[in-house]
């Protein structure tokens, strides 16, 4: 009697499973195909975006412009911070399929990359734009764009007077409302370097005698720019190294804050925006290169508060207060950074920097 | 081939997917891990081959078995305090009504329900120098100046307890849960105080609960990475983050791998020594 019965419980189990296995293939296919195809469809960009209001700005400013101009679709990819992954671009790139059609490197990103034949030399034929740009932006792996300052960012209210030096972070006036960088730390130290050695180089036992002195003051290690802005708006920090871009959007909010370039020397960065070896869309991202150095997107990025290289860019005398860069008679005080000396030593300044902080 | 074989190549059948599964998401990557670990990362460049710089390195650089033990004894530190609070949580649940029951479960749970980020902040707006208890402190006249209450392993402690307290509630109520009430009924009825009913019964039957959440809470605890980020202000250092930052910051796979077999290790210890001790218990 029970023999049948089994037999049919054993026949519907199968075909349950059978059935979902089926369907599950039959819906998923479409969306493997789907997604192989993207990555080549020379319709399709795949483009990093970070988070926050830089990436809003990349959206409205240029990404969907250029998506509406030449009609093509794009893929955003959201970045964490500010420093494009290139650990897991260089496995994407070792397995044949970056994910993305153009890349923001940090300068000691593109030394990395150039050692490991990461990025390719972008075509300055098909980039005509590069005719309109200062020399210092063209690179063999692409233009360098949104120019950056890295100096004092403070609130006016309660620091004063202005400072003018890096020494004021350790000012027993402000001990517990300051914080340093630990995302960017090569700069950090380099920032301690000039305020008592008077050159960035080199990161040793002093240095970190320094910081020693300085850690009872600090509130916190931040390591991105939404972190130090959050410092900012809960009133936990009055002063932090920090990016100018970041102080004149949260002046935008209404926080009473303002960027100084201290005397022993202030630090100037910007991206090179390279293409991946083994890109999907390689025309497709010149094209879009040589669309974003021009001077409309450009002269957005300065509205917004970082600096450019494109000649063709106005600056009003706001926005030339804001960038820093437009103003020759700051630009004295720009030190000059050694990324080779950044890479290679990475792993011992962090090694330090972690002995430090665990002691 | 009987009846009985049968079904259980059907049952193995089943597992399939599960076992490709973890084959691809699992195995694969601890084999690439444990060739990597062995690579040689030299300016910027990674050279596949069998060198020990790496483990060389752990042992020898002063700091990276010095983190591995903080994060040990941070785990530990944590696994503690989720105990002591967790405990009479679960024993409550037990005895409560089942809306009550229910409550407590939504309570106990809930942190898990909020993104990480947004609990982080929310810890912020609490502990924070002008924070709810930093105001009213300063308010009453208690203290003149904030508090250090976030931004320190403080902070750090109490923010991972928040979240992994359910890990330790669950499996101790469900211990709790499954022992005979009639035992500790007899036990009272023979004039035993209720402190002694606790220690002699209630506690040594749930001793299982607590293996398997001191067990979950220490493994989940030497993996936290963005809390301790957040609420430490990168003051306090775990073995993760020194993975991380090895990945992110010097693109050095192999040490990264090196030091993530090492903490897999130390977890794969932890799991072995918990089911050895629950072993001893259950023959006890």
């Amino acid at each position: 009697m029970n023999k049948p019965i089994d037999k049919k419980m054993k026949l519907n189990r199968r075909t349950v499973i059978k059935s979902a296995l089926g369907a599950g293939a039959v819906f998923s296919t479409p969306y493997f195909f789907v997604k192989a195809n993207a990555a080549s469809d020379p319709k399709v960009l795949n483009m990093y975006n970070f988070d926050g209001s830089l990436g809003e700005f990349y959206t409205k400013h240029w990404y969907d412009p250029f998506i509406d101009k030449f009609d093509i679709k794009m893929n955003h990819i959201k970045l964490k911070g500010s420093r494009v992954p290139l650990e897991k671009v260089q496995a994407q790139i070792a397995a044949g399929k970056p994910e993305t059609d153009v890349m923001p490197m940090h300068q000691d990103q593109v030394i990395f990359a150039e050692r490991n034949n990461l990025a390719m030399e972008v075509d300055a034929s098909a980039i005509p734009e590069f005719a309109n740009y200062y020399d210092q932006g063209v690179t063999k792996y692409g233009p360098k764009m949104v120019v950056w300052c890295y100096g004092l960012a403070y609130n006016t209210e309660l620091v004063k007077p202005a400072p003018t030096s890096w020494k004021v972070l350790w000012d027993p006036e402000y001990a517990g409302r300051v914080a340093v960088n630990e995302g960017l730390k090569d700069q950090t130290l380099q920032m301690v370097n000039l305020a008592f050695k008077g050159s960035p180089y080199p990161v040793d036992a002093e240095t970190f005698k320094h910081l020693s002195n300085l850690r009872p003051s600090l509130v916190s290690l931040w390591s991105s720019g939404a972190d130090a802005e959050q410092l900012f708006r809960n009133g936990e920090i009055v002063m932090t190294p920090f990016w100018n871009g970041r102080v004149t959007k949260l002046r935008a909010e209404g926080l009473p804050l303002k960027f100084a370039t201290p005397e022993e020397g202030f630090f100037v960065r910007s991206s090179v925006y390279g293409i991946p070896r083994g890109a999907a869309n390689p025309d497709m991202a010149h094209e879009w290169l040589n669309w974003v150095i021009g001077a409309g997107p450009q002269k957005k990025m300065v509205e917004y508060g970082y600096g450019t290289f494109n000649k063709n860019v106005e600056h009003t005398p706001e926005e030339a207060a804001n960038v820093i860069v437009a103003d020759p008679e700051v630009m004295k005080y720009a030190i000059s950074e050694d990324f080779n000396q950044i890479l290679d030593n990475g792993k011992d300044w962090t090694d330090m920097w972690n002995k430090w902080k665990s002691s | 081939m009987s009846r009985n074989s049968d079904e259980n190549y059907g049952a193995l059948w089943l597992l399939t997917p599960t076992v490709l599964l973890y084959v691809a998401t699992f195995f694969v990557p601890i084999i690439m891990l444990g060739v990597l670990s062995f690579a040689r990362f030299e300016m910027s460049v990674t050279t596949i081959g069998f060198y020990f710089d790496n483990y060389i390195k752990i042992f020898s650089d002063g700091i990276t078995l010095k983190i591995f033990f903080q994060t040990v004894r941070l785990s530990l530190v944590i696994t503690f305090w989720c105990l002591i609070l967790g405990y009479p949580v679960a024993l409550m649940m037990r005895s409560c009504s089942p809306k009550m029951k229910m409550v407590l479960l939504f309570c106990v749970v809930s942190p898990l329900l909020t993104s990480i980020i947004v609990r982080n902040v929310a810890w912020l707006l609490i502990l924070g120098r002008s924070g709810i208890i930093n105001d009213t402190l300063i308010q009453w006249g208690l203290t003149s100046k904030p508090l250090p209450l976030m931004y320190n392993e403080f902070g750090v402690i109490l923010a991972v307890v928040h979240v992994y307290l359910s890990f330790m509630v669950l499996p101790l109520f469900g211990a709790l849960n499954s022992i005979n009430s009639s035992i500790e009924e007899a036990a009272s009825s023979l004039g035993a105080p209720s402190w002694r009913v606790f220690l002699s019964i209630t506690l040594p039957l749930s001793l299982p609960g607590i293996m398997a959440g001191c067990t979950l809470v220490f493994i989940l605890s030497m993996g936290v990475y963005l809390t301790p980020v957040i609420m430490g202000g990168n003051f306090v250092l775990t073995l993760p983050m020194l993975i991380t930052e090895s990945v992110r910051e010097q693109y050095d796979w192999p040490f990264a791998s090196a030091m993530a077999l090492m903490l897999l290790l130390a977890i794969g210890f932890m799991v072995i020594l918990s089911s050895g001790v629950q072993k001893l218990v259950g023959r006890r």
